[in-house]
C-alpha cells in the first residue's frame, strides 16, 4: 500500500467509506443486488487499509461502519429513494470496484473516476424506446399474435415508454402502472374492434414491461438465501404491481363496455 | 403433437428478441447483446422441452433457470461483467409476468378456479426460478472457495 496518499489522516476514514459508499449507492441505484453491493463496500474498505468494516444493505438503505488501522472510525449511511436499471454504469462501476481493489491509488483519482462515471451518459432516449418497442411486440407474438397484434403491441410499447418517461416525477410508480395497463387495454381492445382476432396476447407482450415476474423471481431467491426483509421488500412490491395492472385491464374493460377482451 | 412446430421457431426468435429489448432497456453495452439473446433462446428451448416432456412447470423453470444462471456466471467471468446482466434477461421470456397479472385479474373478477389455475403456474414458477439460482449460486460459491484455496489469496465468488 506504498502508493497511498493519506492526505488528510483526520478524515481519512471519512473519505474512504464515503467514496465506497458512492460505489455501493451507485450500484443499488442501477441495479446491483444486495449482496453484492456488500460485498463491493468491504472490499474497497479493505483495500484501503480497514481493519473493520460492517455493512448492512436493503433495497432503500446502506449502512456502513469502517475502523481504520489507527483507530479512526467512520460511519456513514446512503438512502436509496428510487432505483433503475443501468446495467452498463452497473458493469463500469463494477469496473471501478475491481480496478480501485487490484490497484489501490490515490483518493483523489478515484473520486475522479467516480465523477467520469456519474456524468456519463448511457443510450439515448430513442434507442429506450425503440427497445420497449420491440418487446411488446416480440412479446406479443411470443404468445400467439399476428402481424397485426405485434404492430398495435409496438404501439403499446412506444405508449409505455412515454408515461414512464415523462410522468412527472410525483406520479408515482403504482400510479403510471396502471395507467400503461390501462393504455395496454385500451389498444387491445382497438385492435380487436378493427382487425378482429386475440387482443389478450397484446396485453401479454406490453405486460412483460410492467414485469413483476423478474422481481417475482428474485425476491424468492433472496428470501431462499436468508435474506428474508429484502425478498419480502421485492416480493410485496411485485405484488403490487401485478395487482395494480390488474386494476387497470378491468378499468379499461368496463369502460370498452366489459367483455371486450 | 410434434415438437418441432412452427410455434416453437417463432417462440424461439422471439425469446431472443425479446431478451436482447430488456438487455437494451437496461441500458446494457452493446457487446453482451449477442450472448444475452442466445441465452435467452437456449434458456426458453429448454423450457419448452421438459414442459414438452412432461415435467410441469416447477422442474421446467428450474432446469432453465440453472442453464441461465450457469451461462450467465460462465459470461460474467469471461467476460467481466456482472451476473446479474445475463441472467435477469436470459430468464425474461420463462417469467411468469404474464400468469401473475392473470391471477389478480381472476381474483378481481371473482373467478377462483382460474384465479388458482394461474397462481399455482406462478408460484410453480417463479419457485423454480429461485431454486435454479440458488443451487447455481451454491454451486459457484463451493467451486470459488476451491479456486480460491488454490490460490491462497481473498475468497472468490463475484467481483
Amino acid at each position: 500500500m506504498e502508493n497511498l496518499q493519506t492526505k488528510n489522516k483526520e478524515t481519512y476514514a471519512d473519505d474512504v467509506l464515503r467514496l465506497a459508499l458512492d460505489v455501493g449507492e451507485g450500484m443499488l441505484k442501477n441495479g446491483g443486488e444486495v449482496s453484492r453491493v456488500e460485498d463491493t463496500i468491504e472490499r474497497i474498505c479493505h483495500a484501503y487499509g480497514a481493519v473493520h468494516v460492517e455493512v448492512f444493505c436493503i433495497i432503500s438503505l446502506i449502512n456502513a461502519s469502517v475502523r481504520m488501522e489507527d483507530d479512526t472510525y467512520s460511519s456513514q449511511i446512503r438512502r436509496v429513494k428510487s432505483t433503475g436499471m443501468n446495467f452498463s454504469l452497473l458493469e463500469e462501476l463494477n469496473g471501478l470496484s475491481r480496478e480501485v481493489c487490484r490497484d489501490v491509488p490515490s483518493l483523489e483519482y478515484f473520486d475522479g473516476k467516480l465523477h467520469e462515471l456519474k456524468n456519463k451518459k448511457y443510450g439515448s432516449h430513442a434507442l429506450s424506446m425503440f427497445a420497449w418497442m420491440l418487446a411488446a411486440a416480440s412479446f406479443a407474438v411470443f404468445f400467439g399474435g399476428g402481424f397485426w397484434e405485434c404492430l398495435w403491441a409496438a404501439i403499446a410499447g412506444v405508449a409505455m415508454f412515454c408515461i414512464d418517461t415523462y410522468a412527472p416525477r410525483r406520479v408515482s410508480t403504482i400510479a403510471k402502472n396502471v395507467m400503461s395497463a390501462f393504455v395496454a387495454a385500451l389498444l387491445a381492445a382497438v385492435s380487436e374492434f378493427i382487425h378482429g382476432g386475440e387482443g389478450s396476447v397484446i396485453i401479454m407482450g406490453s405486460l412483460m414491461l410492467l414485469v413483476p415476474g423478474v422481481a417475482i423471481g428474485t425476491a424468492m431467491r433472496d428470501i431462499l438465501c436468508g435474506e428474508l426483509l429484502a425478498g419480502m421488500l421485492k416480493l410485496l412490491q411485485a405484488c403490487l404491481a401485478a395487482l395494480m395492472l390488474a386494476f387497470g385491464y378491468i378499468l379499461a374493460a368496463t369502460l370498452m363496455g366489459g367483455g371486450a377482451i | 403433437m410434434s415438437f418441432f412446430t412452427m410455434q416453437l421457431l417463432v417462440r424461439l426468435i422471439t425469446s431472443a428478441a425479446g431478451s436482447c429489448a430488456f438487455a437494451l432497456i437496461f441500458k446494457t453495452h452493446r457487446r453482451h447483446l449477442f450472448r444475452i439473446g442466445l441465452a435467452g433462446l437456449i434458456t426458453y428451448f429448454i423450457y419448452h422441452t421438459v414442459m414438452y416432456l412432461g415435467g410441469g412447470f416447477f422442474v421446467a423453470s428450474f432446469a432453465s433457470t440453472v442453464f441461465a444462471a450457469a451461462f450467465g456466471e460462465m459470461c460474467a467471468r469471461l467476460f467481466r461483467a456482472p451476473a446479474l446482466i445475463y441472467n435477469l434477461t436470459a430468464l425474461i421470456p420463462i417469467v411468469p409476468g404474464g400468469e401473475a397479472y392473470y391471477t389478480m385479474r381472476y381474483l378481481l373478477e371473482r373467478d377462483m378456479p382460474r384465479a388458482n389455475e394461474k397462481l399455482l403456474a406462478t408460484i410453480g414458477v417463479a419457485l423454480g426460478i429461485a431454486g435454479g439460482i440458488v443451487l447455481v449460486s451454491l454451486v459457484v460459491g463451493v467451486i470459488g472457495d476451491r479456486v480460491a484455496r488454490k490460490q491462497g489469496g481473498n475468497h472468490g465468488g463475484k467481483h
